[in-house]
């Protein structure tokens, strides 16, 4: 299990390193510059954590505090691309802009309201004060996210508004890193300590494979080009012309 | 512990969620187009037609068929939603053709359908509520303003690339 665990880790540190470089070689950065300062970060903490891991000057404190910082940053940047994505695609739908923005806020009021509670009624699983903090930290902010976009997800569906398959691409990782990070702390969360030590290296296989499928999927629709929807075919046939204006007159009837 | 195994149910049923709403935001063809008789609709929702039903009808049965042309008003409000969305994709693909005028068209009928998919959104929980309230008034009139200004826009830009049975439809 150690070994499966450091192969996907490994593997999924340097495929964030690969997806990085696809953004910039490819210029995804004109696009969606979030996006690239969040593949970025990924790749290079992801790189300085693995050998934070190795360095023996590193103390154990050290490396949560490192970790930490990460995942904050992360999480800070997922946040900003959610509300990117949802803010770039509304400006381009005048009639629903408002109705968007505003439902965006209130969805997000109770998110935190409801976040605010569980972190109440639900406080952090850690031995030590900071270890608890962070889980109950990690664990508000995927719900804030998963919430975020579930609800983007639905607006879009309902008012049918189409997805670019890239911003897609990215929701859809987005959601699978907070979703799957979310469950694997909840259930973490439930372990009594020996159970968890026993069972150590399974929960960040879990972590780190889910991960690795996120990255995979940034990855394969940035790579794949961008599909636009092709124009209706013209010019018209005049025997659908002529079926079009008795349409059209039956239509203008009063 | 109850609320950590809900966390992680919820959590997982994300993907399920968007792999749903994006196969849901998946639009129907063309020809699937609803019948919506407006006229119907009005009818339906007319004040003036309901004071009538109102005077003439002893209460037990205004109440009676005021829900039961309510559900019917329901029924054409979703119809309607559902050719605006159908007429929407049509719409985003022909925003792209190098035509001015056709892209121009298509994007007010995107404008227009998303408008009324917002107003079906409002309208069908004020259409229950009146359900469960009939003599209260009710005003979906912009549903069917916004239904028939869409209509018109599709007549126009099916006047550049026909569509076969959308204006029959509408």
């Amino acid at each position: 299990m150690f070994l499966a665990w450091h192969i996907v880790w490994f593997t999924r540190v340097a495929l964030s390193l690969v997806l990085f470089l696809v953004t910039v070689r490819c210029r995804l950065y004109k696009q969606f510059p979030l996006f690239t300062v969040h593949s970025a970060w990924i790749a290079l903490t992801g790189t300085a954590v693995v050998a934070m891991n190795y360095a023996r000057s590193v103390s154990g404190n050290q490396f949560f505090t490192g970790v930490a910082v990460c995942n904050g940053v992360e999480a800070v940047l997922a946040f900003a691309i959610i509300y990117q994505i949802f803010t770039l695609r509304l400006h381009q739908y005048p009639a629903v802009r408002d109705l968007g923005s505003a439902a965006f806020r209130a969805s997000t009021i109770v998110l935190l309201a409801g976040v605010l509670a569980l972190a109440w009624l639900a406080p952090g699983p850690g031995a030590k004060y900071w270890t608890s903090f962070s889980a109950v930290i990690q664990r508000s902010a995927r719900t804030l996210q998963c919430g975020q976009l579930v609800f983007l997800f639905l607006f879009y569906s309902y008012f049918r508004l189409s997805w670019r398959s890239r911003t897609f691409g990215i929701a859809l990782g987005l959601a699978i890193l907070s979703s799957s990070s979310l469950a694997i702390s909840a259930i973490q969360s439930q372990l009594p300590l020996a159970v968890f030590q026993r069972n150590e290296y399974t929960v960040w296989l879990m972590s780190d494979s889910t991960y690795l499928i996120a990255v995979l999927v940034w990855l394969s629709y940035m790579l794949a080009p961008e599909q636009t929807p092709q124009p209706p075919d013209g010019p018209l046939p005049p025997d659908d012309l002529e079926t079009w204006n008795q349409e059209l007159e039956r239509l203008l009837q009063p | 512990m109850t609320i950590s195994i809900i966390l992680a149910v919820l959590a997982l049923s994300v993907p399920v969620i968007i792999r749903l709403a994006k196969s849901h935001g998946n639009t129907p063809p063309i020809d699937q187009i609803r019948s919506v008789d407006l006229r119907a609709f009005r009818n339906l929702v007319d004040p003036e037609e309901e004071d009538y039903l109102r005077r003439h009808l002893p209460p037990v049965d205004f109440r009676r068929i005021q829900r039961e042309r309510l559900r019917a008003a329901v029924e054409y409000v979703r119809c309607a939603a559902f050719n605006a969305a159908v007429l929407m994709r049509f719409a985003e693909a022909a925003s792209h053709s190098p035509d001015p005028a056709t892209a121009q068209a298509a994007g007010k009928l995107i404008d227009n359908a998303i408008r009324l998919r917002s107003y079906a959104f409002q309208a069908v929980p004020k259409l229950y509520l009146a359900m469960l309230f009939p003599g209260r008034r009710i005003s979906p009139a912009r549903v069917a303003e916004s239904y028939e200004l869409m209509t018109r826009q599709v007549v126009l830009l099916g006047l550049q690339y026909p569509t076969g049975k959308i204006a029959g439809a509408l």
